[in-house]
């Protein structure tokens, strides 16, 4: 059943509410409402809308700003990180630099020495040797002997193998020092 | 939005301050309390003005904000009232007092109060649209975005509601 207002219980709220909102009515006509209102208008700050929007900006901006740095840092970093670019690079390099071999091939290649260069730091000098490492690599696979395949893997002699096993050891030799002098530092 | 439209939307907004203080009255505890809340309106009302897009449309929105600013207001006094135990609660202030009306009705209107105020969330606000309002039912339909017989059938419960709860408490005063 669908009370309506002349249901007679419903009435006395009804005429309730009447009252109600007639003797606030007469309270709130006695004000100057739209006045107050204006003053409101004109002590509050402006439009919400670009403030609402300000409000909401920096979450979704400084999250696509991180993402952005992290994007940038991990395909564009230009300092790329080297191990041990502090003062123990030094000593490194001055080790690579003593194996003759390298030192060798360096003057067969016409490439120049590890280190050398007038503004060449510890870093570029690691650089150097990579790419004196690498440039060995290529010329050893142009030397292979043909038919190996597309693998490339070329077939080295007894003393090739011998002289990077030589080339290990001293590496990892002066990893030890390098080790060693850091741990006394 | 030109200044200009702006403007013209404004006084029209401003043409049914009546009826959102009354929607005001309907939520809140007394007149004091309405007209707070029926600036707070007009200012958010005001702020996003840019949003309406048809001048046929600022009744209902302004009904519409109204309603949010109302509840909006509620939920934070019940919040206020949890955490630091200092607000009073709507149904139980005995606040509307008024010279105008006789002692008698005070007190029932005081009891309509409690009854309004616990309501749930739904039938509260469909009651006080209707009832503080004055809002048709189609009205009410679009304010609320529900199906008319959706509204009647909540607007039926809400009324029934409001004269059980308002039986109970008449019950228990006599009896005190």
């Amino acid at each position: 059943m669908d009370i309506e207002t002349n249901d007679p219980e419903f009435e006395e709220i009804a005429r309730l509410i009447q009252e109600e909102e007639k003797a606030a009515l007469e309270i709130f006509r006695r004000r100057d409402f739209r006045r107050e209102v204006k003053a409101r208008i004109g002590g509050s700050p402006t439009k919400s809308r670009p403030r609402v929007l300000l409000r909401r900006l920096p979450v979704p901006a400084g999250a696509a700003v991180l993402l952005l740095i992290a994007a940038w840092a991990f395909f564009f970093n230009p300092h790329p990180p080297v191990p041990n670019t502090g003062g123990d690079s030094g000593s490194f390099v001055a080790g690579v630099e003593g194996l003759p071999g390298l030192a060798e091939l360096a003057s067969r290649k016409g490439h120049p020495r590890p280190g050398d260069g007038e503004s060449q730091g510890a870093p570029q000098s690691i650089r150097d040797v990579l790419a004196l490492a690498q440039q060995v690599r290529t010329d050893e696979g142009e030397n292979a002997p043909p038919g190996s395949g597309n693998l490339q893997v070329p077939r080295l002699s007894l003393e090739k193998k011998m002289m990077i096993l030589f080339k290990d050891r001293v590496i990892e030799r002066v990893l030890v020092l390098i080790r060693k002098k850091s741990e006394e530092a | 939005m030109p200044a200009e439209e702006e403007a013209k939307l404004f006084e029209e907004m401003m043409t049914h301050q009546e009826a959102v203080f009354r929607i005001c009255l309907g939520f809140s505890r007394n007149p004091s309390d309405a007209e707070d809340l029926s600036q707070d309106v007009y200012l958010k009302a005001f702020r996003s003005i840019g949003r309406i897009h048809s001048p046929y449309a600022v009744k209902e929105w302004l009904y519409r904000v109204a309603r949010t600013t109302c509840l909006d207001h509620h939920k934070k006094r019940r919040v206020a009232r949890l955490f630091l135990h200092r607000v009073p609660d709507a149904a139980d202030g005995l606040e509307w007092t008024t010279p105008e009306v006789s002692a008698d009705t005070n007190e029932r209107l005081n009891i309509l109060k409690k009854a309004v105020g616990r309501l749930p969330k739904k039938q509260r606000e469909i009651f006080v649209l209707r009832e503080y309002g004055h809002l048709s039912y189609q009205e009410l339909a679009r304010t609320l975005g529900a199906k008319a017989g959706t509204i009647m059938s909540r607007l039926n419960r809400a009324r029934r509601a409001v004269m059980k709860i308002m039986g109970e408490e008449l019950h228990g005063h006599r009896n005190e």
